[in-house]
């Protein structure tokens, strides 16, 4: 009995849409589409429709008007007089303050309390399990009000406020004084030494590994690597007649002036925050070490490790492979977490932008979509950070090859020769092996690209008139298109990953055209030509791009892909 | 003298062994080993028990033996504390959470109708049994299927009538097409299926609304007295949120990791984008939207409750998250279960529905419980949009006159409820965990 799968005689009708395999996907998605399509056609005729009724237009120019209200923790300069962006940047930057330092404390916390719920110590073990399922099982939100109640009513009112901890601390209850650091004359200098050293010492570390390869010998790395920047950067600092120093707060009238100003929601929020999420982050490290099973430690002791190196070599590599992408996720949930600042007055983005500019100006649907544009931005750029990282760190299965998709390089196939993509596993395309170390400048370029629109687009002071909201939109798109793809290029460089030439290509790209509509590269950089910027720019994009295709060695292991017939 | 030196004893046996030293087994040797083994162990010993000495006694003497449960105000619990306990004394004024209890349970909802709500609740139990415990008889399911109009018919009132009608869609949707359909294109699933859930959403948008005004016009009317949206409040708010989120996330969530998985391009954009966008942003900023934002999107004119607004954020939130799990799932399953799967000749939606999820889902199970308890813990989210679950009524209470400066109090016992939820809901996961673990 034959079967044949394909029937010539049997001509097209219109039930084959969805019962034969082969139009059955093709149609699905068709229609699938197409309801998505009508869908969000409805949606935006619904808004556009509103919009009007309500006598609203939708543009962002009114993120340039004054925004005439006060915001009493700041990072950047900001009176009640600036625009609305400014205001937003402020949050914005309140919001990463409390993310960055949640995330530091939080991971102290879990870390600490993951490891000594492992403890055999049987009391500290259990201690430490009543304050994970604790903490784990209450609302934030009332965590945060009742901290930040708690702080309200506990701490003295500034005139009765004691320093503590020498001086260092002075909590009252309209928040924490830190004393400030003060920088006068020469203190660039002992700046400048400070990084100096930070070089040096990354050198001497290289140099370090290469010996140790070499010979078997071991050097006190650390305490090398300590000596030279503590040592350099403390004579700089006495040479030059020791130019940075401390201002401590102090009492004037009703309140501390000087210092570094913490308000109490500020410290109530990071601390609830902190206190929550190390709680998740215990579990996450307890799981991580749990899971390295005991014979990967006996195996290291028998090889004659000692028990740091065992633990550093042996057990932790492995163990931040299971604990690294939960923990990341908790990082994400404490940044979206910090929103919550809106209930107890804290100005951060949800403050600023959802908040008061938001009840000011009525403009509910940008503002919203600002926000949104946000927070997704930090998920979105972490989530790709940490797909890079995966990509290194994952174990290799049966299927797994890196690459597939469309790529720049198959354009290039015909002039540079035929690439394949390769199985991960090979030793040689392990993410460090054989990369130029002057590859790593490359970073500098699209970092500083990044770093530049960044600034100029939400920071620089300008005059109302030529702010970026008032730009038009092909401007806006270009330049964040722009700003966007450099950032990517920088994180695909530092990760080794192929999709770097992707990256760098779109990046191009965006560069050209931005070179086109005439973006005022002059005025982002002070003193810089335009001309400059723009050729040097182009020269140096064209130059890392041929370099990474048709060079020599770097494009072998950088980007886990090869030319056919230049490995077997 | 060689008898002198003769042999005094020769052993004839084994010497039996003889116990442990007495500081090496029972509690002291238990002590020694676990609580005092190093210098670095006792001092960790030493500090937690003195972490609990002066933590625990002066909580339980505050709450328990000095707290106050009767009184009108704040002062006067001070004044009987200080009575019954002497100058100086401080103890808790539970008194706060004895005058406001109604209002934690219910919100502002009717007091005469308050056995609607409990009934509700009640029914809860009976409705979920089947679903957390095999050994209830599976007919339940039906019920459980059915709850969620029960609850709304319950908890808001209003005509029986379409409540009815609303349940009848999915019938009359299943009559239209499975089988007066069946004229028009014969015997096929897929179209059967389309055509049969067209017609529950036509009859849902267009019909229901008519017919039981209809009804209502000639029958009379048949039902219980409706009850406003914002009159819910208090833990009977957080638990409607919370039980319609979880019920509605899981189904959801599948569908969409079920669309990530696949291999058809725009489905699994679409998918993508859909997760992407709400796993990025906060809950607060969604609740905004459905508070300020959502009635752009509608037709102008239109605009429906908020609490409603609120659920249908909530679950698809929840539902975005619960597709990370599931998806975790399916990709934890070794590639040979589809290939199985493949080779026994089972289509997509059998393979998935008899091999994969099962599996899947059994996978999940750790992830999906705790999303369960992220989602009733988020509920209180709703107070920053005005909406007054119970974090929502604590500051108002406090700003009340009598209960000025109450504090710990109020917070504790809220926490308390979500704490014991949330804690058995956890168990419970670690419970289903055992139960379903095949291997050893």
């Amino acid at each position: 009995m034959s079967v044949t799968t394909e029937n010539p005689g049997v001509s097209f009708r219109i039930d084959m849409l969805w019962n034969d395999s082969r139009y059955r996907s093709t149609f699905l998605q068709i229609v699938a589409l197409v309801l998505v399509m009508l869908a969000i056609l409805w949606l935006v005729n619904n808004v556009a429709q509103n919009l009007a009724a309500l006598g609203k237009d939708f543009s962002f120019g009114f993120m340039s008007w004054p925004s005439s209200y006060d915001i009493n923790q700041r990072l950047i300069e900001y009176t009640s007089r600036s625009s609305h962006s400014t205001a937003a940047v402020v949050g914005l930057l309140n919001t990463l303050l409390v993310a960055v330092f949640g995330c530091i404390l939080a991971t102290l916390i879990g870390v600490t309390a993951g490891v000594l719920r492992l403890s055999h110590n049987w009391i500290v073990s259990k201690l430490m399990t009543v304050y994970i399922e604790g903490i784990r099982n209450i609302p934030v939100l009332i965590q945060i009000l009742l901290l930040s109640a708690v702080l309200d009513e506990a701490l003295p009112h500034p005139k009765n406020a004691e320093a503590i901890l020498g001086g260092f601390l002075t909590p009252t209850n309209r928040g924490f004084y830190f004393p400030g650091p003060v920088f006068s004359d020469g203190s660039l200098y002992v700046v400048l030494a400070f990084i100096a050293s930070v070089c040096v010492a990354v050198w001497f570390g290289r140099w370090s590994v290469r010996r140790q390869q070499a010979t078997g010998e071991q050097l006190p790395d650390f305490w090398i690597k300590l000596g030279i920047i503590a040592g350099t950067t403390v004579l700089a600092y006495l040479v030059m007649g020791m130019p940075i120093g401390l201002e401590y707060p102090e009492l004037k009238g009703f309140n501390f002036q000087g210092g570094i100003y913490a308000r109490t929601s500020l410290i109530a929020l990071t601390l609830a925050l902190s206190i929550y999420t190390g709680a998740f982050i215990a579990e996450n490290v307890r799981a991580g070490i749990q899971a390295i099973s005991q014979g990967q430690t006996e195996a290291a002791y028998a090889l004659g490790l000692r028990p740091g190196r065992t633990m550093r070599l042996i057990v932790l590599p492995q163990a931040l492979r299971i604990i690294i992408p939960p923990q990341i996720s908790q990082y994400l949930n404490l940044t979206k977490n910090s929103s919550l600042a809106l209930a107890i007055g804290y100005m951060d983005a949800a403050g600023t932008l959802g908040g008061i500019t938001l009840n000011q100006t009525g403009k509910e649907f940008q503002t919203l979509m600002l926000l949104m544009g946000f927070y997704l931005t930090i998920s979105l750029s972490i989530s790709f950070v940490m797909n890079l990282y995966n990509e290194q760190v994952k174990l290799v299965e049966r299927t797994s090859v890196t690459g597939g998709g469309f790529s720049v390089l198959a354009l290039f196939g015909g002039v540079s020769g035929k690439w394949e993509v390769l199985k991960k596993g090979d030793a040689r395309m392990q993410p460090n092996f054989g990369v130029a170390g002057w590859l790593n400048l490359v970073v500098l370029l699209y970092g500083a690209t990044f770093a530049m629109m960044l600034y100029y687009v939400f920071l620089e002071p300008r005059e109302a008139s030529n702010s970026y909201y008032l730009w038009s939109t092909g401007h806006q798109v270009i330049t964040l298109l722009l700003t966007v793809f450099s950032a990517a290029a920088m994180m695909t460089c530092i990760f080794k990953h192929y999709r770097f030439i992707d990256m760098a290509a779109i990046e191009l790209v965006f560069f050209i055209l931005a070179v086109l509509i005439g973006l005022p590269f002059g005025d982002m950089t002070v003193g810089v030509p335009n001309s400059v910027i723009v050729f040097g720019g182009l020269a140096a994009r064209l130059a890392i791009i041929g370099y990474t295709v048709f060079g020599s060695r770097p494009n072998v292991t950088f980007f886990y892909r090869v030319r056919e017939g230049s490995h077997s | 003298m060689s008898s002198d030196r003769s042999i005094a004893f020769v052993a004839s046996g084994q010497i039996p062994p003889s116990a442990p030293p007495a500081n090496l087994t029972g509690p002291i040797g238990w002590v020694r080993e676990n609580l005092f083994d190093g210098i670095l162990n006792s001092i960790l010993t030493l500090a937690s028990i003195a972490i609990i000495v002066m933590v625990v006694p002066p909580i339980i003497d505050w709450a328990f033996l000095k707290g106050v449960w009767n009184a009108g105000s704040l002062g006067e619990c001070r004044e009987i504390v200080v009575a019954t306990h002497g100058e100086g004394a401080s103890g808790a004024c539970w008194a706060v959470i004895h005058e406001r209890i109604y209002q934690f349970l219910f919100g502002f909802y009717p007091p005469e109708l308050y056995w609607r709500p409990i009934l509700a609740f009640m029914l809860l139990f009976v409705a979920i049994a089947p679903v957390l415990f095999s050994s209830a008889p599976r007919q339940m399911l039906w019920f459980s299927l059915a709850y969620p109009l029960i609850a709304f018919f319950l908890i808001w009132g209003g005509s029986i009538w379409g409540t009815l009608l609303f349940l009848a869609g999915p019938v009359v949707g299943y009559l239209v097409g499975f089988r007066a359909g069946r004229f028009a294109y014969g015997d096929n699933f897929i179209v059967g299926a389309a055509v049969t859930v067209l017609a529950t959403v036509l009859w849902w948008l267009f019909a229901v609304t008519p017919i039981a005004d209809a009804l209502t016009s000639t029958i009379g009317f048949v039902g219980f007295e409706p009850v406003e949206s914002d009159r819910l409040g208090g833990f009977l708010l957080s638990i409607t949120i919370g039980v319609i989120g979880i019920s509605g996330s899981l189904p959801i969530g599948i569908v969409l990791a079920l669309g990530r998985q696949s291999s058809m391009f725009a489905i699994k954009t679409m998918c993508v984008v859909f997760i992407e966008f709400i796993r990025g942003v906060p809950l607060i900023t969604l609740l905004f939207v459905a508070s300020v934002l959502l009635n752009y999107f509608l037709p102008p004119g239109t605009s429906f409750d908020l609490v409603l607004r609120v659920v249908i954020m909530v679950t698809l939130f929840a539902s975005a998250y619960m597709a990370e799990v599931i998806r975790g799932g399916l990709a934890a399953l070794p590639s040979g279960q589809y290939e199985a799967a493949d080779a026994l000749g089972l289509n997509y939606w059998q393979a998935t529905r008899l091999i994969i999820m099962p599996q899947a889902l059994k996978v999940a199970i750790p992830g999906i419980v705790s999303n369960f308890i992220g989602l009733f813990k988020d509920t209180t989210l709703v107070s920053v949009i005005g909406l007054l679950d119970p974090v929502g009524l604590l500051n108002p209470i406090r700003a009340d006159s009598a209960w000025n400066g109450i504090l710990w109090e109020l917070y504790m016992f809220v926490a308390l409820f979500f704490w014991v939820f949330c804690f058995s809901m956890s168990r419970y996961s670690m419970y289903l965990e055992k139960k379903l673990k095949t291997d050893r």
